[in-house]
């Protein structure tokens, strides 16, 4: 009688081991999110320069839209590669910066001391960043010409990531 | 320097760990128990060594010795000594040294206690177990956790660990009041593996680790319980208990603990439930280890755990091989180890304590079942779901108040029968006084069925506890109140206290959040608050704002937001104005914006929240005063029996 | 059972009773916009947290979470339809309570069925344990005990 309840414990336990041992225990780098093949969330906002923004008067080309703070470290450490990745895509991209848990006196100071010509948009009651679902700076949400949100990334990325993507699609839209 | 030297300790510790289990194979196998006896020179030579290695790794941290990769990570210049002291267990090799090195004081604690008795087999398999624990730990250390990896160009400064860990002396205490417990699970495991490797199943070995037991179920339970008054103290949000997944690792074990410390003296008394008894150690143990792995595996996301890291497979190999081991050996003994007693009636204490048994498994088997649900789902379909504390609160509330109501009755049940006249004259005193508390509570305002029964409950068993202390003073003095049942009764009014403060805080809170200018007030439940003024000051490389409130009747307390600059969110510290009666929670949740001086202050009321606290040093109380005898070393079982019948 | 002890007993009956009816005549009724609100709230996990829901953190996340259910809320929306939207875009597992259908249900189920089942086992255990002890005395015994009887 205890043998078959141990045998049987044992099989439970085993089980549950084997269920441990196939967990994952990073996090990847691109992420999943349920913006992926849908259109970007259509907000409107105000930009720093105080002129009005609507999403749709960019996504003819590359939009990449980047939830940051002032006090976040990888985004100020990410903060280059934007620029560089702006340049890269003067002709046929821009990146958006939405701050993101920050109040505005410190997010204009962070443009002043880091720099980036691009649109920065003062989020009202973060209704951007529940429409993107972001957890926490810094997160960036790629969207292709046409609309259509084809990446995100959680934490610090490079204009290298970024541009694997695009050309990555570039290449399957030239095939098909 | 202090790298070597520190390296130099391990692998000092793990040679010796490694000596005395070889020594013990060999003496154990070709039967010599005369040669057992080696096995304490090579345990003398592994505390040393710990001891060298600790030392080193202190020495580096008080002396900011930045080319310690450790040190560099996790300490910096402007740390206050205490928590430069306290950084040894502060990230994940330090934490395996610090395991270590409680692991060494048991063993040699174990060794120094048991010497006279080192030539029994089943002593010397209990210290093999250990060795073998011991074994796995220094060989982490030694390899893939190693604390003492030097940096080639050290910094001018270190990181720091994560500011929640530094600005609270609670730190230097509660992860070793938690290692005590989890690391002194393993001599009554080890125990239990020698009971059924030699075969010896009888309730000597039970009678030895008696003590040990308690001293490391005591230490878990205040360990436990400081974690909780720690994260209070610090996190901001008022609440003391998450049902986090760690700290659910941390509970399970402690519910198979208190279980076993009742069950345990059915075992005495009649002989039976051997298997359940061994199974409770053997999974009280390896639930430690299971807590241990996922807290450093990166399986389940808290902000408990230490990074994930590739210690992960390790640890979970390791807790395979004691489910292994375990299993195999009950199955192995398999019918020897039952017992022919039985239990005469379920209106006895027996029956209570069996009733005790069953509604702490179904408490662990929820516990349990809702932290690792999310991970069984997810690899099922993928599925992502969340399980928090409502299905915990309300799953486990009515076990729990099945629990105090057991808790009560117990004492008042007499050995192998009762009738229902006794019982229903012992229980009308702590009836009534249940019935006055419950009384007292509603005419003060509290509402709500849940918890209005719930402090009846607790009232009952006070009255319960109280009329067995009573009692037993009366036969022998002050005497009464110590050994298992005196300490027991001890604890269990510290749970009941805890119980109150536990009730009263989750369902009588109150809650309110105020933007206000210097001089406005705000009041919630009764408390009037004002916020006086705002500092901004550098506090080292730190910057603090403060903002000094005065609660009426209670003085100034200043909640604040410290920014760290190697760390992102600044952190938000809140200040408490305790009273035995209700605890005000400040909370500062947002400073001025340019040009405005207005500040948004959270405040919490949370009722006899200090109660909670105020329980769990009254468990501790009790446990010291279950270790001491009943009536010095000569007091036998025999004893306790006579005095314990006559109540 | 003496006197005074079951007027006693009847005494505290009566205290316990109506302690407990006052306790649930105090509660207050179901709720207004606000309080189905914080209700919300109080159920819905910060996902970048510990275990707090979304009342008890200040991440920014929490923040943002919160300002939209309270929009949400006043927009009319209903409680499933709050629920599925904040999934949609933080993960199912931003709700504190598991389903109550599908795979979810099971961990609401399990617990009371391993009640059930181990209420169960002990009945049967003592039931057991009880008719175990039920012995026929044997003809010889019947026969010693007749002689001792007559002796007396």
């Amino acid at each position: 009688m205890v043998r078959i309840v141990s045998a049987a414990a044992g099989l439970v336990l085993l089980s549950f081991v084997l269920l441990l041992a196939t967990r994952d225990g990073g996090n990847g780098r691109q992420s999943k999110s349920p913006l992926i093949g849908e259109l970007v969330p259509h907000v409107e906002g105000v930009r720093f320069d105080g002129e009005s923004f609507d999403v749709d008067e960019v996504t003819s080309g590359w939009v990449l839209i980047n939830f940051f703070a002032s006090w976040c470290v990888p985004c100020v450490r990410e903060h280059p590669e934007l620029v560089e990745w702006n340049r890269r895509h003067r002709l046929d991209g821009v990146v958006i910066s939405v701050p993101f848990g920050d109040t505005e006196k410190d997010a204009r100071a962070f443009f002043v001391e880091h720099g980036g010509n691009w649109p920065v948009l003062i989020d009202n009651e973060s209704a951007w960043a529940v429409a993107f679902g972001v957890l926490r700076p810094p997160e960036s949400f790629l969207v292709a010409p046409g609309g259509v949100v084809v990446a995100k990334w959680q934490g610090q990325i490079t204009a290298d990531e970024v541009d694997r993507v695009v050309v990555d699609l570039q290449e399957r839209n030239a095939t098909s | 320097m202090t790298a070597l030297l520190g390296t130099f300790g391990v692998g000092i510790a793990l040679v010796g760990a490694v000596g005395g289990l070889t020594s013990l194979i060999l003496a154990l196998a070709s039967h010599r128990s005369d040669r057992h006896i080696r096995a304490l020179f090579w345990i003398a030579v592994m505390v040393s060594g710990c001891v060298v290695a600790v030392v080193a790794m202190e020495i580096a941290l008080l002396t900011n010795n930045f080319s310690l990769a450790y040190v560099a990570s996790n300490s910096t210049e402007s740390t206050p000594v205490l928590y430069k002291f306290a950084t040894l267990w502060g990230a994940l090799e330090g934490s395996l040294l610090l395991w270590g090195f409680v692991l060494c004081i048991y063993v040699g604690a174990v060794s120094l206690s048991f010497r006279r008795h080192i030539s029994d087999r089943l002593v010397a398999w209990a210290l093999l177990t250990m060795l073998v624990v011991c074994v796995f730990f220094f060989g982490l250390l030694a390899g893939p956790a190693d604390p003492f990896g030097t940096l080639s160009s050290p910094p001018v400064d270190g990181d720091g660990l994560n500011p929640l860990l530094r600005n609270h002396p609670l730190m230097a205490i509660h992860p070793v009041m938690l290692y005590f417990g989890y690391v002194g699970f393993t001599v009554p495991f080890s125990f239990a593996i020698a009971a059924l490797v030699t075969g010896r199943l009888g309730e000597g070995w039970l009678l030895s680790i008696r003590i040990w037991t308690l001293i490391a179920w005591g230490s878990l339970s205040v360990g436990i319980l400081l974690g909780a008054w720690w994260s209070y103290e610090v996190l901001g949000w008022g609440g003391y208990w998450a049902w986090d997944p760690v700290e659910n690792a941390s509970f399970l074990p402690w519910l198979t603990g208190t279980a076993f410390i009742h069950s345990v003296i059915v075992q005495e008394r009649r002989g039976m439930l051997r298997v359940w008894n061994l199974s409770l150690l053997l999974a009280t143990f390896a639930l430690t280890i299971f807590g241990t792995f996922l807290t450093r595996s990166g399986v389940i996301e808290s902000v408990h755990e230490f990074s994930a890291s590739s210690l992960g497979p390790l640890l979970l190999g390791f807790f395979a091989a004691i489910l292994v081991v375990s299993v195999a050996l009950v199955g192995w003994r398999g019918d020897e180890l039952r017992s022919p007693g039985s239990i005469d009636s379920p209106l006895s204490r027996e029956g209570s304590f069996l009733a005790n048994n069953l509604l702490f498994a179904l408490f662990a088997f929820v516990v349990l079942l809702g932290t690792i649900f999310p991970l069984i789902v997810e690899s099922i379909n993928g599925d992502r779901l969340a399980v928090g504390r409502p299905y915990f609160d309300r799953m486990l509330l009515p076990i729990g108040m099945a629990l105090l109501l057991a808790m009560g009755i117990a004492p008042l049940l007499t050995w192998r029968s009762t009738s229902r006249q006794v019982l229903a004259q012992r229980a009308l005193g702590p009836a009534a006084c249940g019935a006055a508390v419950m009384g007292v509570a509603v005419v003060i305002g509290a509402e709500g069925l849940g918890p209005v029964l719930g402090i009846g409950l607790g009232g009952f068993v006070i009255g319960a506890a109280l009329r067995h202390l009573a009692l037993a003073c009366r036969r022998n003095g002050w005497r009464g109140l110590t050994g298992r049942s005196g300490g027991g009764m001890v604890a269990h009014v510290g749970v009941s206290l805890l119980a109150f403060g536990f009730i009263a805080s989750t369902a009588f809170s109150e809650e309110g959040e105020f933007h206000l200018r210097p001089g406005d007030t705000g009041s919630v439940a009764g408390h009037q608050i004002t916020f006086v003024e705002l500092t901004d000051t550098m506090d080292g490389p730190n910057r603090v704002v403060r903002a000094l409130i005065d609660v009426k009747g209670r003085g100034g307390y200043s909640p604040a937001i410290t920014q760290y600059p190697t760390f992102g969110r600044p952190i938000s510290t809140p200040s408490v104005a305790t009273s035995f009666v209700d605890d005000v929670y400040l909370s500062l949740i947002a400073i001025p914006e340019e040009g405005s001086d207005l500040v948004v202050i959270r405040v919490l009321i949370e009722p006899l929240v200090a109660w909670i606290w105020v329980g769990g040093l009254v468990i501790g109380i009790g446990t010291l005063l279950a270790v001491i005898p009943l009536k010095g070393r000569r007091s036998s079982r025999r004893e306790d029996v006579v005095s314990e019948k006559a109540l | 059972m003496r006197r005074y002890q079951r007027i006693s007993w009847l005494l505290i009956l009566i205290v316990v009773a109506a302690a407990l009816v006052a306790s649930v005549v105090a509660e207050d009724g179901p709720a207004t916009q606000g309080e189905r609100a914080y209700e919300i709230k109080s159920t819905m996990l910060c996902p970048v947290c510990d275990g707090q829901n979304v009342l008890e953190s200040n991440a920014p996340v929490a923040a943002a979470i919160r300002s939209q259910v309270d929009d949400l809320v006043a927009e009319g929306r209903s409680d499933g339809e709050i629920r599925a939207w904040m999934a949609r875009q933080y993960g199912s597992d931003v709700n504190a309570n598991p389903p109550r259908s599908g795979v979810g249900a099971l961990v609401w189920i399990l617990p009371v069925l391993a009640g059930v089942m181990a209420v169960g086992l002990l009945i049967l255990a003592f039931g057991r344990w009880r008719s175990g002890r039920e012995i026929e005395p044997s003809e010889d015994d019947i026969r010693i005990v007749q002689a001792l009887r007559e002796k007396n």
